[in-house]
C-alpha cells in the first residue's frame, strides 16, 4: 500500500472549537489520543487527509456525532519469512500505519493511507467488546 | 500512541526481539530449509506429523484490546536475496499459487502433494495434537492462498486470516492458559484473562514432491491490527 495521505481525526462540536489529532497519531502522549476528547456536543467526527505531494487537506470521511462511538488506527507489521538453510530465534517486525477508522455501533468505516476505504459490519461478539469511547477525557 | 505488536518464536511474552539475518541482508523470520515431499520444520519425524514453528503474538496497548488481528502474505519488501529470476513479485505469485493448488488432504504431507505456507491457530494444543496437528480439514488451520469457498484467503488485507479464538491464551501465572471468553481477532491487553493477552499459533511450509525450483524464496508475512485512536 503506497501512502498518498497522512491522516488525522477531527471532531466538530456544537458550541466549542473543533479538535484535531496529530497526523498519523504520531504523539506518544495518551492525552493527545482521540479517546481523551470528551464527546459532549459532538456534531461530527471526521477523518482528514493531507495529500503527501499536493499538501492539500480534505475530509475523507465524516460521521454524524450521534452515530460515532470511537476510532481506531490500523497498522501492519511484516514478519518477512524466508526459506533458507538456517533457523534462528525470533521475528523482527517492521511496522507501518495503514489507516484510520471511525466506529459506529454496528460498523467500522476505514480510510487507508492510499486514499481508499472500506466498510465492515462488526460481528456481534466484536460489538460487545467495550473499547474506550472517549470516557477518559479531561 | 502507536501500539506495537510483537511476534515471537520464543515462549510467553518475551522482551527481546532477535532478528534473523535473511538472504539480501534484511532482518526477518528464517524458516530454514524444506525438502520435496515434506514440510519444515518436521523434527526428523514426518511420519508422526512432528514439528512446527510456535508463534506468539502480543502487544503493548494499555487501555484496550487490539482488534481485527489478521495475517496475510505480501510481496517481500526488503532487499531481495532469493533465487527466483522473476524476483520477489514472482515469489509471492508462486506462493499464492502453491496455496491455491494444495489439495489440503494430508497434514504430514504423506501424499507428497501438499504445498505452501500453513498456519494452525490451536497453539496451546499443538504440542499434544500429534497426527491431528495442521489437519487441513479444521477451521483453525488455513493455507495462505487457498480458496475455502469464498475466494482465496490471506492474500491481502481484505482477505486477511483472522486469528482464531483457539489461539487466545494468557500468561498471568507464568503458564499459558486458555482465555475464558476469546473473540476472533481480538488480543487483550496484558493479564486479560477474558480475551487472552497472547495469541499462540504454529506455522509450517510445505513443499510438494513434484516441485522443480530450488533456492531461497522470500515473502512478507503481514500482521494487520486495529487499536484505539
Amino acid at each position: 500500500m503506497k501512502p498518498s495521505y497522512r491522516l488525522r481525526w477531527r471532531f466538530d462540536f456544537v458550541n466549542s472549537p473543533s479538535k484535531f489529532g496529530c497526523w498519523n497519531g504520531s504523539s506518544p502522549h495518551f492525552s493527545d489520543s482521540a479517546t481523551s476528547v470528551k464527546k459532549e456536543g459532538l456534531v461530527r467526527a471526521c477523518i482528514e487527509g493531507e495529500h503527501l505531494q499536493q499538501y492539500a487537506t480534505k475530509v475523507l470521511l465524516e460521521m454524524p456525532g450521534h452515530e460515532y462511538k470511537t476510532s481506531q488506527w490500523i497498522r501492519r507489521c511484516n514478519a518477512a519469512p524466508v526459506l533458507s538453510p538456517k533457523i534462528n530465534g525470533e521475528i523482527k517486525l517492521q511496522s507501518e500505519l495503514m489507516g484510520l477508522a471511525l466506529i459506529s455501533e454496528t460498523h467500522k468505516y476505514t480510510v487507508y493511507v492510499d486514499g481508499t476505504g472500506s466498510v465492515h459490519e462488526l460481528p456481534i461478539e466484536r460489538r460487545n467488546i467495550k473499547l474506550l469511547e472517549h470516557t477518559a477525557g479531561s | 500512541m502507536a501500539v506495537t505488536l510483537t511476534v515471537s518464536k520464543a515462549g510467553g511474552r518475551g522482551t527481546t526481539i532477535v532478528a534473523d539475518t535473511l538472504a539480501g541482508d534484511d532482518l526477518g523470520f528464517d524458516m530454514g530449509q524444506v525438502v520435496n515431499g515434506s514440510y519444515v520444520p518436521n523434527d526428523g519425524d514426518q511420519t508422526n506429523n512432528a514439528g512446527f514453528f510456535p508463534i506468539y503474538a502480543y502487544h503493548n496497548a494499555t487501555k484496550d484490546p487490539i482488534t481485527e488481528v489478521g495475517t496475510y502474505i505480501d510481496i517481500y519488501p526488503g532487499s531481495y536475496g532469493g533465487a527466483n529470476i522473476g524476483g520477489s513479485s514472482q515469489d509471492i505469485a508462486d506462493l499464492i499459487a502453491m496455496g491455491d493448488a494444495t489439495p489440503g488432504l494430508s497434514a504430514n504431507n504423506g501424499t507428497g502433494n501438499e504445498r505452501g505456507f500453513w498456519i494452525d491457530h490451536r497453539g496451546r494444543s499443538l504440542v499434544g495434537l500429534g497426527l491431528s496437528r495442521f489437519d487441513p480439514a479444521v477451521a483453525q488451520v488455513r493455507v495462505y492462498g487457498q480458496d475455502y469457498g469464498s475466494g482465496q484467503v490471506g492474500v491481502d488485507l481484505a482477505t486477511a486470516i483472522p486469528i482464531h479464538v483457539d489461539a487466545m491464551a494468557y500468561y498471568n501465572t507464568g503458564t499459558m492458559t486458555d482465555a475464558t471468553t476469546p473473540v476472533t481477532g481480538v488480543i487483550g491487553k496484558l493479564n486479560d484473562t477474558v480475551h487472552g493477552d497472547t495469541a499462540w499459533m504454529g506455522c509450517r511450509f510445505y513443499l510438494n514432491t513434484a516441485a522443480l525450483d530450488g533456492g531461497i524464496m522470500q515473502w512478507a508475512w503481514v500482521w494487520a491490527y486495529s487499536y484505539t485512536a
